[in-house]
């Protein structure tokens, strides 16, 4: 009975607890000093760091989504063009913002929760705050921060390759020219689709770093405990990246 | 001055400190011993208000640190320097940055000082040469050493010391007894050493409060220790002592 | 050199905001590098034109649609042209292309050449709608509704036919396989809509582009062609409608036990009726298997010429 309550409570304690803590957070910004030099170095992780797998990704993407549209749009009446008008919304609309959240919740995500979380279990947050720094600016506000300013940036690059690997496959595989893949998406284009992307790319940002210093930040256990922090990170992440995704779509479309 | 008062906490309903009152004066140096796990880190870890009490309140200076806002309670925990049981270095910096970062991050000094004073904390733990090593590379003790720096790099008016002697080799204990001695002569810093060591309990503390069963069982000086009737503190005492004892005498 | 991470980020940043930027103008038809000026338009009825669309002069892209918004009298656009375009008064714009053939577009039809420039901003007159094909847009449900009819009763009667054809206990079965075969086909050209619909879909663009050839002369002459396609569409009809109560009467006689096994196995006659019937279904269905209401969404498409 207890332990039933006890699960009913927990998401509303959770939910409190972060907002509790991005609230503490936000209190920390003005406290440029202690965070900027830290922001400049997660901005190189969360950020930087990420292009390659994320390229990796988008590319891989783009390439597959022609493909597979071609082939199920394969039909006389059913101009090749509209493989474009079909491929770049979904890029830029969709999937570049959603695989490179997926992708950075276990590259980023499970990063900063065990770095948190070992930060946690061994002393070092409660040495940062006994020395009267306020641990919340100094090590999440960068953070949180590094990831809502990186992650557009990841996102226009991961339409740029996701375009470019979508124009590699149509070239390897003949299904559409170049020139009619661009006409499709230009005569189909949604002013709207890029901002559209930009803005999930500003919340999902803030999804996964905010999730995984909420998760590694309140860790507790030793070891153990930062393994299920780093697990937990990840997957919050990719859940709330598609709830966020599925509101997002309902709001503003 | 620090003034503990009726400080209650309970872990999931299982107490570990009963209305635990303390008095810590100006310029002394206090030992809180205790059985492991009896709640000395607790006890520690609420002097800095990096615990709430479930009851009771931790007066610094005259202000209940309970009560003050996060930004106030930080302006006081600047005045304490903290070595943590496990050293609580940090483990994405050098040695020599885990020392300078308390002078980076609160002073104005110029690269230069900071470099200087650095080097200077690293000599007094007999440290001189791993500056340039990470936390992970260190021995326990050298760990807890290159903490006993960072804690002191300010020049604190409290130095809350988390078992400084625990793991180190006898000589290096008495080198660290002695430097915390020091500290409190020289700098009139008020010192805090939780530990079960008896010897260095001997060396340095002014005065002794003993835990016990959750409970402040017993308070007073140094010389009162052994003219003291209690029980329970003298089993404490004679089980440290007599490995004190069979130390010296194995020695002479 | 060690490169500093603020500058490395720095240059992210940039490179970002420059890929966007160029990215969108790109797609938005938007010159990359020169500015764009915006102009407005209203019309009746924007026929579907939204935001992106393309703006074409004499064919060639040189712009596209920023907005269409609703206003009392019809619809407001904005569209924006690449400022090196220099759009003459006198100038006209109108919605061009058919939505389900191809995209639409804003088409600006250039005043004379000598006439002084617009300046950005400006309002660009909607050239005239001309509405001389309501009249067939009329006439239109009234042919559509008869098809819709008829097409339905063919399926009905060729859905009989294929179950009596494929019923296992029928004995009809093994005597009958040429006849399932064309029953067969037939179905396949009622699912198949693909092959039809390309039949019509080019017929209509051919009646697009010999309305929009004709438009500019004689008002007459389209819609006498135009009657012309109708004329046709209603023989068709008409056939088509022969034939089915032909198919129809045949198998009521199958099912009623008038075409026993043994008559048709010895009487070549009724096989070769049904099977003639069937191709006569075939050939027409070919020509017109489009669900009869694409045909009045074709002709409202012919409308905005
Ligand atoms: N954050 C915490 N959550 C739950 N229980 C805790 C927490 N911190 C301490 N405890 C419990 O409180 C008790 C006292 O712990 P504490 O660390 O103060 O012991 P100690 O006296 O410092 O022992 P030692 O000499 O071994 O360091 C232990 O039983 C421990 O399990
Ligand atoms: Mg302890």
């Amino acid at each position: 009975m207890n332990g039933v309550v006890l699960n009913l409570v927990r998401p509303f304690f959770s939910l409190g607890r972060f907002s509790l803590l991005l609230a503490k957070a936000c209190g920390s910004l003005g406290d440029i000093g202690i965070y900027r030099k830290n922001m400049v170095v997660q901005m190189v992780r969360i950020g930087l760091e990420s292009i390659p797998i994320v390229a990796l990704a988008a590319a891989f993407s783009g390439a597959v989504t022609t493909v597979q549209t071609a082939y199920q749009l394969v039909s006389p009446i059913i101009p090749p063009k509209v493989i474009g008008a079909v491929v770049v919304p979904s890029l830029t609309m969709e999937l570049a913002a959603v695989v490179t959240g997926f992708i950075l919740s276990g590259r980023v995500g499970a990063r900063i929760a065990a770095e948190l979380g070992t930060m946690r279990v061994t002393e070092q947050i409660d040495a940062l705050e006994a020395m009267g720094l306020n641990s919340v600016g100094y090590l999440i506000v960068p953070r949180v921060a590094a990831g809502i300013l990186m992650f557009p940036v990841l996102y226009v690059a991961a339409c740029l390759i996701g375009v470019a690997g979508s124009l590699l496959a149509a070239m390897l595989t003949g299904v559409v020219s170049i020139g009619e893949f661009i006409l499709g998406a230009r005569e189909h284009y949604d002013n709207f689709g890029p901002y559209f992307g930009l803005i999930k790319a500003f919340v999902f940002g803030f999804l996964i770093t905010s999730i995984s210093c909420y998760m590694g930040y309140y860790t507790e256990g030793g070891a153990e405990g930062v393994g299920r922090s780093t697990t937990r990170a990840a997957v919050m992440s990719c859940v709330f990246i598609l709830v966020a995704d599925f509101a997002l779509a309902i709001v503003l479309l | 001055m620090i003034r503990v008062e009726h400080l209650t906490k309970a872990f999931n309903g299982h107490p570990v400190l009963q209305d635990v009152s303390l008095e810590i004066h100006e310029g002394e140096t206090l030992a809180i011993i205790g059985r492991s796990g009896s709640g000395k880190s607790v006890l520690m870890k609420h002097i800095i208000g990096l615990m709430k009490p479930d009851s009771g309140r931790v007066f610094v200076d005259g202000t209940d640190i309970s009560s003050i806002s996060y930004s106030e309670l930080r302006l006081v925990r600047r005045q304490f320097g903290v070595l943590f049981q496990g050293g609580a270095l940090f483990d994405s910096m050098s040695a020599f940055d885990n020392v300078a970062f308390p002078l980076h991050t609160f002073t104005r000094k110029s690269e230069d000082d900071i470099r200087r004073e650095t080097q200077k904390c690293l000599d007094l733990v007999h440290l001189p040469h791993v500056g340039a090593v990470n936390p992970s590379e260190l021995s326990g003790g050298m760990r807890k050493r290159v903490a006993l720096a960072r804690a002191i790099a300010l020049r604190p008016r409290y130095i809350i010391y988390d078992e400084p002697t625990s793991g180190l080799d006898p000589e290096t204990s008495s080198t660290i007894n002695e430097l915390i001695k020091g500290l409190a002569r020289q700098l009139e810093i008020t010192s805090i050493v939780v530990t079960h060591d008896m010897h260095s309990v001997l060396a340095i503390a002014d005065r002794v409060a003993f835990i016990h069963n959750a409970r402040m069982h017993w308070v007073g000086s140094i010389n009162d220790l052994h003219s003291s009737e209690d029980e329970v503190l003298h089993a404490f005492v004679k089980a440290n002592e007599y490995f004190i004892g069979a130390a010296a005498s194995g020695a002479s | 050199m060690k490169i500093p991470n603020e500058v490395k980020i720095g240059i992210a940043v940039v490179l970002a905001g420059t890929v966007f930027y160029l990215g969108t103008r790109y797609f938005r038809d938007l010159p990359i590098l020169s500015r764009a000026h915006t102009y407005y338009t209203e019309f009746v009825n924007a026929n579907g034109l939204v935001a992106g669309n393309v703006v074409s002069i004499n064919g060639v892209n040189v712009g596209s649609v920023s907005d269409v918004q609703l206003v009392r009298a019809g619809a407001r656009v904005a569209f924006s042209v690449s400022e090196d375009v220099v759009i003459t008064q006198g100038s006209t714009a109108k919605v061009g292309g058919l939505s389900f053939i191809s995209s639409i577009q804003l088409d600006i039809v250039l005043g004379p050449a000598d006439a002084p420039q617009h300046a950005p901003g400006d309002f660009i007159p909607a050239a005239e709608q001309v509405d001389f094909l309501g009249e067939i847009a009329e006439r239109a449900p009234d042919i559509l509704s008869r098809a819709d009819t008829l097409l339905k009763n063919t399926r009905q009667a060729l859905n009989t036919a294929e179950t009596l054809v494929s019923d296992p206990t029928s004995d009809l079965l093994q005597t009958m396989s040429s006849v399932k075969a064309s029953a067969d086909a037939l179905h396949t050209i009622l699912l198949a809509e693909q092959r039809s619909i390309v039949a019509v879909l080019s017929d209509i663009q051919a009646l697009a582009g010999a309305i929009m050839t004709l438009a500019q002369d004689s008002l007459a002459v389209t819609v006498d062609g135009v009657n012309v396609i109708l004329e046709r569409m209603e023989q068709n009809l008409a056939s088509l409608e022969t034939t089915t109560t032909a198919l129809s009467d045949l198998l009521t006689k199958i099912n009623s036990g008038q075409g026993t096994l043994g008559r048709l196995v010895t009487e070549d006659s009724l096989y070769t009726e049904l099977h003639q019937t069937v191709s006569a279904l075939r050939r027409i269905l070919e020509d017109f298997e489009e669900d009869p209401r694409q045909y009045l969404r074709h002709l409202k498409l012919v409308e905005i010429f």
